[in-house]
């Protein structure tokens, strides 16, 4: 057994540095930690193809879906760190995710974060049967008591967003004076707005697009310096809000901590590449996302303060789950 | 249900292959639940050592072997071409990252 | 534009040859990728959405439509001939679809699937095409309270489906409720039942138990006793599905479609309960109650009612809400966005001539899986005979395959197995599989629901009383319990006799 042992030891090693030297000989493993059709499914496909002619070699996209992306990202965490298999990260899955709950089996340090290629800004609506018409409005009517959030789920963009913008506009314990009304995915959370379970929500312009071009959802603030097209709403720098600037969503592709600094380098340059696509620039940006190619430093600067911010705003809400 | 014991042993009754049941004991049934149970804790630990095409033919000619099969020529020859059918069919039309294992990858 | 421009213009976007070829390549796919186990219409889908973006929209989103449409009847193939479910929403088939294989008449069960899932599907195309805003507005009217109340009365189906003994129903049921709570907490984001396994958080994968709960109890019998199948007539024969078949199930095809109608305009049920409860109603209606679980062929025809009278009316939040009801309809809706489209009550103003072409698509979808289903009944025939000692090592290695690419995690296929011995042994029990099923669905439905229903109303639970849906679902409860106890105290009595 132990004779066995190291002759596979040896031959994961050859293996290993074969793997090295050529990087990459083979398809590589993308895994994108949350379902088919959601937002990160989509960017993650789009700039599959780009990606794909840049690296030289197949990459296969394998959704593994569940708690909130924390289950495909651990099956990442545990990979070999031979950049066979990577990461599609999202805002969810790390940074709000790793800042809210202290029972999360990974921590951005299990990550090395090789670029972020995407920003998706965050907007905040309301159904036009609720009267609320701004931000003041929606702030005088939280004040009066009964206002309620909708979100995909504890832990997510959508919950965190919801208390942070209303702790921005002066309300000073957003948790008592809103219910958060957590739903099963992005698509209900959207539907129980419309359904009037719950007052508002904030989340991916993307997401609330369609209902705002049909009029069923009005936009209410956004949270980028520039104003999101197809968005008639104030920006949050309008609003004297600019610390709102860090509420957005992201997308980005990690490897596992060991992740050699030559594979690193790698993706940076693929990413170069892959990202000046126009095809994919055009289909990116008419779902709403602003293509921001960030270099490995950049990337992991970016997550760590939005991660920061999000933790401070945590710890002060006393909104982590400890559980 | 059809599989409780009185109905089992009509069914041999009537059936052809007489060197095949009714001789049967009830602790040769056990001995093969308990062989299935083995082929199942064995196929978790080689799935992700060996691959999932490696591991499905091993775990297909033990099955058929446990069922005592009657064509067990037919059984080798199906435990190469399914797996590896399955294979190509989930990962290259489908696009599936099938777990390759540590020693021989197929293309 | 008057109602014959709307066609007009529809038809001139349809009327091409790229367009009905994709969609008939599209049900194609369909079937054949939902007669695979673990593959599943939802995965079938998601694999031809890339290659619609380049399509003309009309073109790519039919092609998706087909691929939704063969799918749903294409895992009523494997639920038949071999008891895997191919996609969820077929696990009610089962139930009569697999007794009817083992009495050598799966070719009838096929045929009648066909049949009821051809019918429930125009259905439920026409219910889109005419009461499409009229649903939608209805469906909106529904949140957590109204949710609840629906599907406490589901959970009524269970009786329905127990067999000869509720109190194994029940046990079974609860069962299924008890793995449904692993994973996370909704409201706190808490662990349950997790075991610190960071694959448990997800909870246990849907597929994984379906799978393991319907097809390897079968493997595992077989081990148990190899030679039980011989001299059972398991070939697929010369039966046929017969005209009479059809008349008599006719009843409870179209209650199965109205059903299926009726939950798939409510987004986030989907096709699996639907078919149980359309089998359960048609079980309860029957004269042949008793035969229902024994190869019952108008049980196959409910559950396949059930579950294709859903396929259109998804469609129905879908175009005219932009909500999407499933994670399929969620996939198809990023074919719309991808080409710019925004469904949505503004769609029928400034794509009007998308939505028309899209219905008469759906209608011809209707004519075409008819063909495609009865061809490919032809081309599945080799697998009911197959000997069995060698069907049921391929099935078990098929469902490694199918059961690891639902979620790329070799976790599941322990679930899998795990869940196949907890079905053996139920199965030896004599505890019904399909009430655990459903509680399992249903469970965390009833739970979120309850508990999004005392967040919106600060603990009173006076709002689970709210309105006349509520009221009505809280009736038919009522009633269904009261015909179940009755039911109960009656073979007692009987009994005691």
């Amino acid at each position: 057994m132990k004779k066995l042992s190291v002759v596979i030891g040896v031959a994961l090693a050859t293996l290993a540095s074969v793997a090295h030297a050529e990087y990459p000989e083979r398809a590589v493993k993308m895994v994108i930690p949350y379902g088919a059709g959601g937002a990160t499914d989509i960017s993650a496909r789009t700039i599959a193809e780009p990606l794909g002619n840049a690296v030289g070699k197949p990459l296969v996209m394998a959704n593994v879906t569940g708690a909130g992306g924390a289950t495909g990202s651990v099956s990442v965490q545990n990979a070999k760190a031979d950049g066979y298999t990577m990461l599609f990260a999202r805002v969810g899955s790390h940074s709000v995710n790793p800042a809210m709950k202290a029972t999360l089996p990974y921590t951005l340090d299990d990550f090395r974060f090789v670029t972020v290629y995407e920003i998706n800004p965050v907007a905040c609506a309301v159904t036009p049967a609720s009267g609320i018409k701004s931000m003041d409005d929606l702030i005088a009517k939280v004040k009066e008591g009964g206002v309620s959030y909708s979100s995909s789920g504890v832990g997510s963009l959508l919950h965190l967003a919801g208390a942070m913008v209303l702790k921005e506009f002066g309300i000073d314990n957003p948790l008592e004076a809103a219910v958060h009304i957590p739903q099963k995915g992005g698509g209900a959370a959207a539907t129980a707005v419309l359904n009037g379970t719950a007052t508002f929500l904030c989340t991916n312009s993307s997401a609330v697009a369609g209902f705002v071009a049909n009029e069923q959802l009005v936009p209410l603030m956004v949270t980028t310096p520039e104003p999101v097209v197809g968005f008639d709403a104030p920006t949050a720098n309008d609003l004297g809000k600019p610390a709102l600037n860090q509420l957005v969503g992201w997308t980005g592709i990690a490897g596992p901590d060991g992740l050699p600094d030559d594979v690193a380098a790698k993706w940076g340059e693929w990413m170069a590449v892959a990202t000046e696509d126009a095809k994919f620039n055009e289909t990116m940006t008419s779902r709403g996302s602003v293509i921001q190619l960030m270099n490995p430093v950049d990337a992991n600067e970016f997550i760590q303060t939005q991660y920061e911010t999000f933790r401070q705003l945590v710890d002060d809400l006393g909104m982590r789950i400890e559980g | 249900m059809k599989d409780s014991p009185i109905q089992e042993s009509k069914i041999g009754e009537n059936t052809l292959d007489e060197y095949e049941n009714q001789t049967e004991s009830v602790s040769a049934s056990w001995l093969r639940l308990v062989g299935l149970a083995l082929i199942m804790v064995l196929t978790m630990f080689a799935l992700p050592r060996l691959g999932m095409v490696w591991t499905s033919m091993i775990v297909f000619i033990a099955t058929a072997l446990l069922f005592k099969t009657r064509h067990p020529i037919v059984a080798v020859v199906c435990a190469v071409i399914i797996p590896l059918l399955l294979y190509a069919f989930f990962a290259h039309v489908a696009g599936i990252a099938i777990p390759q294992g540590n020693f021989v990858r197929l293309p | 534009m008057s109602f014959i421009d709307s066609v007009m213009a529809g038809l001139s976007l349809v009327s091409s040859v790229e367009a009905f070829l994709a969609l008939f390549v599209g049900i194609c796919i369909g079937v054949v990728g939902g007669a695979i186990p673990g593959l599943s219409a939802t995965m079938a889908v998601a694999l031809t959405l890339p290659f619609t973006f380049s399509m003309q929209p009309i073109t790519g989103i039919l092609l998706l439509l087909g691929v939704y449409k063969g799918g749903i009847f294409g895992g009523s193939i494997p639920a038949i001939l071999i008891k895997t479910p191919g996609t969820p929403a077929s696990s009610a088939t089962i139930l009569d679809g697999f007794p009817l294989a083992e009495k050598g008449e799966a070719g009838r069960a096929l045929g009648m699937a066909l049949w009821a899932s051809c019918t429930a599907d125009l259905v439920s195309n026409l219910a889109l095409i005419f009461f499409a805003g009229f649903l939608a507005s209805f469906a909106l009217q529904f949140g957590p309270p109204e949710f609840f109340a629906l599907i406490l009365f589901s959970l009524t189906i269970i009786a329905g489906v127990s067999g000869d003994s509720l109190l194994r129903g029940a046990i079974a049921a609860l069962l299924g409720l008890l793995l449904a709570t692993v994973g996370l907490d909704l409201v706190y984001g808490t662990n349950r039942f997790t075991f610190e396994d960071p694959n448990l958080m997800g909870g246990l994968n849907f597929i994984a138990v379906l799978i393991g709960l319907f097809a390897l109890p079968e493997i595992i019998a077989m081990a148990w006793n190899p030679v039980a199948h011989l001299g059972q007539t398991r070939s697929l024969g010369k039966s046929k599905v017969t005209i009479t078949d059809y008349k008599r199930s006719f009843k409870s095809i179209v209650r199965g479609s109205l059903i299926g109608v009726f939950l798939g305009s409510i987004p986030g049920i989907g096709a699996a309960p639907s078919a149980f409860l359309s089998y359960s109603e048609a079980r309860r209606k029957s004269p042949n109650k008793d035969n229902f679980g024994n190869g019952e062929i108008e049980g196959v025809a409910a559950s396949e009612a059930g579950n294709n009278g859903v396929a259109g009316a998804t469609l129905i939040p879908l175009l005219a809400l932009g909500i999407p009801g499933d994670v399929i309809t969620a996939i198809i809706i990023g074919a719309f966005m991808v080409h710019g489209l925004q469904p949505g009550p503004m769609m029928f103003v400034l794509n009007v001539d998308i939505v028309y072409g899209l219905f008469i698509g759906l209608i011809v979808s209707s004519v075409f899986l008819f063909l495609v289903g009865s061809v490919a009944i032809k081309g599945f025939k080799f697998v009911a005979d197959v000997p069995k000692r060698i069907l049921m090592p391929a099935v078990l290695v098929l469902c490694i395959y199918g059961v690891f690419a639902v979620n790329n995690n070799i976790f599941d296929v322990g679930v899998m197995f795990a869940m196949g011995w907890v079905g053996y042994v139920m199965m030896r029990m004599r505890v019904p599989a399909a009430p655990f099923l459903i509680a399992f669905i249903l469970g965390p439905l009833l739970e979120d629901n309850f508990r999004q229903a005392m967040l919106m109303s600060g603990s009173d639970p006076m709002i689970l009383i709210r309105g006349p849906i509520t009221w009505f679902f809280w009736t038919l409860t009522v009633i269904a319990l009261v015909a179940i106890t009755r039911t109960v105290v009656k073979g007692t009595v009987t009994a005691g006799n």
